[in-house]
C-alpha cells in the first residue's frame, strides 16, 4: 500500500473549509445563534506517544485551549517504528457558560513512527500560525530522546518537558541547563509542581515573628516518601542553596510512607526552634511555627494547570535557571 | 532582635507567586449587614482559598447585634457558602479560616465599643502574629463614617506603637454634595493621613475597567488616534434592567446622578480620557485621573437644561409582566422627583479633548443590563465609495466605532467598513472585529471586591479614589444637582423597559448625534 501524501497546504485548506462549514452550520442552525468565534493566540505543539496516554493528553490539551486558544499541532509518535506519516485537521469547539457564541480552535494531528518521524519536522514549518508565539510541550519521553526533538524545539519560543517521566532525569536536567545557558527558554513540570511548596514556604516566612529564622537557620531537612530520591527533592534543595548559598546544609531524608506524594515535610532548624511545613493530606499542608499552626490548601494540580503556569512565563525565569544550574551539578 | 524587612523575603518568586500581603487583620464595622455577607466575606474567603492571604490573617466583625464568636462564624459560613461565586467551598479550609474570625458586639457611637475592639486586636496580634496591621472597613451607613473614624482615633486605634499600619476603607457615597464631601474629608483627615484612606469605587476594581488602561497604554496603535482630531464623540452607558429592588427609600434620596455618574461613571470616563502616567504607581495614575476630572467643564446654570436630562420611569408592561413605575415602588414618595435616569453631556477642556462631547447616561428599568463605552470616530473625509444619493446617511455608512464592553460579554469591538462581496461593485458594509475577554482568557475573573481588598491589604491605592478626585467630580455635577433641585419635573417621562426619555435623544440630536443601542 502506498503512503498518502501529507502536505501543509492540504491541511490548511482543510482547516479553511472547516471554518466555512462551521460558520454555515451555525448560521443555518438557529435564529439566535451568534456564530462561531475563531480564536488563536499561539501555536501549541504537543508531543505524545500513541497509546493509552493519548486520552489524558487530549484532555489536558482541551482544557488548555479554553485559556489559551491556539492552533494546536499534536505530534504523535506511533508504536510501529515504520508507521507512515499521516495527518488530519479538525476543530475543537466549546460554548462558554451563559454565552451564545461558540469558540473554536483549530487542531492538526500528525503521526509517524520513529523511523519516519523526521519528515514531520519539514511539515511543521508550513503549519505554524504566523506572528504568534510557538510553545512545544514535549509530553513524550521517547520524543525527547528522538533525533528530531532538537529540530522541533528550535522552532519553539519555549519548550516544556516533564523530567519526572524521563528514564534519566538528571541527564535531562543537564541538557536543560545547557539550553538555558545558550539562551533558549525551557520549563520543566517537575519544577512547576514545586511552586506550591515554594509559595507555602514564602508565605510562612512573611510572618514578622518568623523572619529572624532567616538569619539563624542552621540546616534544612527535606523528607521524601519513596526511593529513589526524586528529582523534585534535588530541585528543592538547589533552590534553597540558591537562596542561602552553595554551602548551606540541606539534608534529604527518606521517611517511607504509603502516601501518594513525594515530599512530605520541610523543616527549617535553628538553635532555638523549628519551622515545620508538613503535608498532612492530599490537598492540605500545615505550617508549625512555635505554638502557632496554620493550614492552607495544597491544590491538587493536574497537568493542564502545570502547563498553564509555564505558559504564563514566556520570558526568562531566573529562579528556575539558578535551581537547574545547581541541581545539575549533582 | 534584628528583623528582616518584609520586602526582603528571599523565598519570594515574583514570576510565579501571588503578590505578598503582610500579616494583618480586617475589622469590619457593620459586619451583620448585606455588604459583609454578600461581598466582603465571600471575597476574603476566596482570597484565602487562593492562598493570597498571609498566615494568621484575622477578621473582626462589629455590629450592634449580640453574638458570640461562634455564632458570628456560623453566620459567615452560611453566607460564604451561599454567595461565593465560581468557587468550591472547602470545609477544612473554612475551619482554619474561621479560627481567625472574631466578633465584638457594640454600638459604634459608644467609646466602650472601641476599647473592646482594641483589646481584641491586641490579643489577635499576640496570638496570631498580625504585627499590628489593621484595615478598618466601614460598611456602615454613610452618616456614621466621620464619627466612626473619630472614635477610632480617640481610642488610639489609628496608630500602632510597634509600627504596624492602620488603614480605613470607606464605601461610597463620599458625601451627598461638594460641601458634605469636604466636611467628611476634613473630619477623617484629622485622624488618618490621605495615604491611609481608601475610598472604594468598585467600578475601578472591575477587570475590564483596568483593561482600558492596558488597552490604551500597553499598545501603540490606538493612542495616536485618541484625541479630538479623530474622535467625534464618546458615549458611556450604564444601563440596568432592574428597578430599585427594595432600596426605594435610599434611592429616592440619592438618584441616578449621585448614585452612578458622580462616582462610577466619571471615574470610568477619566480612565478613558486621562493622559498616560509616567509610571504605573498609585499616585502617578491617580494624579492623571484627578487632572482629567478637574478639566471637566463646569456647566453654567443656564447651560444645564441643554446638557443634562433627568428622567424617571413610569409603569409599563414588559412581556407578560406588569412593571410598577418608580413612584409605585415600596417606600417611595408618590410625588418623588428622583432621577432614575440621567444623561449628561460633559466636555473636557484640555488640548486633547476640547470640543468632543462625552455623553454619559445611566438608568434603571432600561431594556437590558449593560455597561459600555463607545468611541465614535470621525467619518472618512470623503465618500469615495458612495453609491447613489443618501448613501452617506445610510446606517451602513456608519463611521468607525470602538466599543469597550465593561459588562456583560466583556471585551472590545472595532467596527470598520469592508467591501461587501455580494452583488458586485464597490459597496461597503460595516463589519466588526471582536476581542472577547472570556474566549482569550478562560481563567476565572476575580470579583471587584477581591481585587480591591487585596490592593488595600497590600497598600496599593491605585484603584481607589482620592479626595481631590472626589471633590472634582462633585464640582462637575454640582450645577446639575442645583438646577434639578430647583425645578419641578413632569414625571414619569419614560416607560419602564425603554431607553429613557425623548429629551435624552433630543440632547444628542442637537449636535447631530444619536444614542447607539448597546
Amino acid at each position: 500500500m502506498s503512503a498518502t501524501l501529507v502536505k501543509p497546504e492540504k491541511l490548511l485548506k482543510d482547516l479553511g473549509g472547516l471554518w466555512t462549514q462551521l460558520g454555515k452550520e451555525e448560521t443555518e442552525g438557529s435564529d439566535r445563534s451568534a456564530g462561531v468565534l475563531r480564536a488563536v493566540t499561539m501555536t501549541f505543539i504537543l508531543g505524545v506517544d500513541e497509546g493509552e496516554d493519548e486520552a489524558a493528553a487530549g484532555e489536558a490539551l482541551a482544557q488548555l485551549m479554553h485559556e489559551h486558544p491556539s492552533r494546536a499541532i499534536v505530534l504523535k509518535l506511533c508504536k510501529q517504528p515504520d508507521s507512515e506519516i499521516d495527518g488530519r485537521a479538525f476543530a475543537q469547539c466549546w460554548m462558554p457558560f451563559g454565552r451564545r457564541q461558540q469558540i473554536c480552535c483549530e487542531q492538526i494531528e500528525l503521526s509517524a513512527g520513529t523511523n519516519t518521524f523526521d519528515d514531520i519536522v519539514s511539515l511543521l514549518h508550513g503549519l505554524i500560525a504566523p506572528d504568534l508565539p510557538v510553545v512545544f510541550w514535549c509530553r513524550s519521553a521517547k520524543l525527547f530522546e528522538h533525533r528530531s526533538f532538537a529540530a522541533i524545539a528550535s522552532m519553539a519560543d519555549k519548550v516544556i518537558i516533564d523530567s519526572r517521566t524521563h528514564a534519566r532525569p538528571l541527564e535531562s536536567l543537564r541538557f536543560v541547563n545547557e539550553q538555558l545557558k545558550s539562551g533558549h527558554l525551557y520549563g520543566d513540570l517537575t519544577w512547576t509542581r514545586l511552586t506550591r511548596w515554594r509559595e507555602t514556604i514564602s508565605n510562612v516566612f512573611e510572618r514578622m515573628d518568623c523572619q529572624h529564622f532567616l538569619l539563624n537557620i542552621n540546616r534544612t531537612v527535606i523528607q521524601y516518601t519513596h526511593p529513589p530520591e526524586p528529582l523534585a527533592v534535588a530541585y528543592l534543595a538547589a533552590w534553597l542553596k540558591s537562596i542561602f548559598g552553595l554551602d548551606f546544609r540541606v539534608d534529604r531524608v527518606l521517611v517511607p510512607s504509603e502516601v501518594s506524594w513525594q515530599i512530605s515535610e520541610i523543616r527549617f532548624e535553628t538553635a532555638l526552634n523549628d519551622v515545620v511545613i508538613h503535608r498532612s493530606e492530599q490537598g492540605m499542608v500545615e505550617a508549625h511555627i512555635n505554638k502557632f499552626s496554620s493550614r492552607s490548601v495544597f491544590e491538587i494540580i493536574d497537568e493542564a494547570r502545570l502547563v498553564r503556569e509555564e505558559l504564563a512565563i514566556l520570558g526568562r525565569d531566573p529562579a528556575f535557571a539558578r535551581a537547574v544550574e545547581i541541581a545539575s551539578q549533582n | 532582635m534584628q528583623q528582616t524587612p518584609v520586602s526582603a523575603n528571599p523565598f519570594h518568586d515574583v514570576l510565579r507567586f501571588e503578590r505578598r500581603i503582610p500579616p494583618c487583620s480586617v475589622l469590619i464595622f457593620g459586619a451583620n449587614g448585606d455588604l459583609t455577607m454578600r461581598k466582603l466575606l465571600p471575597a476574603l474567603y476566596r482570597l484565602a482559598y487562593e492562598r493570597k492571604l498571609p498566615p494568621g490573617f484575622s477578621i473582626v466583625g462589629n455590629s450592634r447585634t449580640a453574638m458570640s464568636n461562634d455564632q458570628f462564624r456560623e453566620k459567615m459560613r452560611v453566607s460564604v457558602e451561599k454567595f461565593i461565586e465560581n468557587s468550591p467551598f472547602d470545609v477544612a479550609l473554612w475551619e482554619d479560616f474561621a479560627k481567625g474570625i472574631f466578633y465584638v458586639p457594640g454600638d459604634i457611637s459608644d467609646p466602650a465599643c472601641y476599647v473592646a475592639m482594641k483589646a481584641q486586636l491586641d490579643e489577635i496580634e499576640m496570638e496570631r502574629g498580625t504585627a499590628g496591621n489593621v484595615l478598618f472597613y466601614l460598611s456602615t451607613q454613610p452618616s456614621f463614617y466621620a464619627s466612626v473614624v473619630e472614635q477610632i482615633g480617640a481610642a488610639g486605634l489609628a496608630k500602632h506603637a510597634g509600627g504596624g499600619w492602620r488603614r480605613v476603607v470607606i464605601e461610597k457615597p463620599f458625601g451627598h454634595d461638594l460641601p458634605s464631601a469636604k466636611e467628611l474629608n476634613r473630619r477623617i483627615s484629622a485622624v488618618l493621613p490621605e495615604r491611609d484612606i481608601y475610598r472604594i469605587d468598585h467600578y475601578l476594581g472591575k477587570e475590564t475597567v483596568q483593561n482600558v488602561l492596558a488597552f490604551r497604554f500597553g499598545n501603540s496603535i490606538f493612542e495616536p488616534l485618541w484625541n479630538r482630531q479623530y474622535i467625534s464623540h464618546v458615549q458611556v452607558t450604564a444601563a440596568e434592567s432592574i428597578g430599585v429592588e427594595g432600596r426605594g427609600a435610599y434611592y429616592q434620596e440619592a438618584g441616578a446622578l449621585r448614585d452612578m455618574i458622580q462616582n462610577h461613571l466619571l471615574q470610568v470616563m477619566a480612565t478613558v480620557t486621562m493622559e498616560a502616567p509616567p509610571y504605573f504607581q498609585s499616585d502617578a495614575v491617580r494624579d492623571e485621573r484627578a487632572k482629567l476630572l478637574r478639566s471637566i467643564r463646569i456647566l453654567k446654570p443656564d447651560e444645564v437644561d441643554a446638557n443634562a436630562v433627568k428622567g424617571q420611569y413610569g409603569p409599563a408592561r414588559i412581556g407578560n409582566e406588569n412593571i410598577p413605575g418608580f413612584r409605585q415602588e415600596t417606600g417611595v414618595n408618590p410625588n418623588a422627583q428622583t432621577d432614575t435616569y440621567a444623561a449628561i453631556t460633559f466636555f473636557v477642556d484640555n488640548w486633547r479633548w476640547a470640543g468632543v462631547p462625552f455623553y454619559v447616561r445611566t438608568g434603571k428599568r432600561l431594556p437590558k443590563r449593560v455597561t459600555d463605552i463607545a468611541i465614535r470616530f470621525h467619518p472618512a473625509p470623503m465618500s469615495l465609495f458612495s453609491s447613489g444619493p443618501g448613501a452617506e446617511d445610510s446606517p451602513l455608512a456608519a463611521p468607525n466605532l470602538l466599543i469597550l464592553r465593561i459588562q456583560p460579554d466583556e471585551g472590545i469591538s472595532l467596527r470598520f467598513q469592508s467591501k461587501d462581496p455580494a452583488g458586485g461593485g464597490m459597496k461597503l458594509r460595516p463589519v466588526s472585529m471582536d476581542f472577547n475577554y472570556g474566549s482569550s482568557f478562560g481563567t476565572r475573573t476575580p470579583s471587584a471586591y477581591e481585587t480591591l481588598l487585596l490592593d488595600a491589604l497590600a497598600g496599593d491605592s491605585t484603584l481607589y479614589t482620592r479626595q481631590d478626585m472626589v471633590e472634582a467630580s462633585w464640582k462637575a455635577v454640582e450645577p446639575i444637582l442645583n438646577r434639578w433641585n430647583e425645578a419641578n419635573f413632569d414625571f414619569p417621562n419614560y416607560d419602564a423597559g425603554s431607553w429613557g426619555p425623548k429629551a435624552s435623544d433630543d440632547m444628542l440630536a442637537r449636535r447631530g448625534h444619536e444614542w447607539r443601542i448597546p
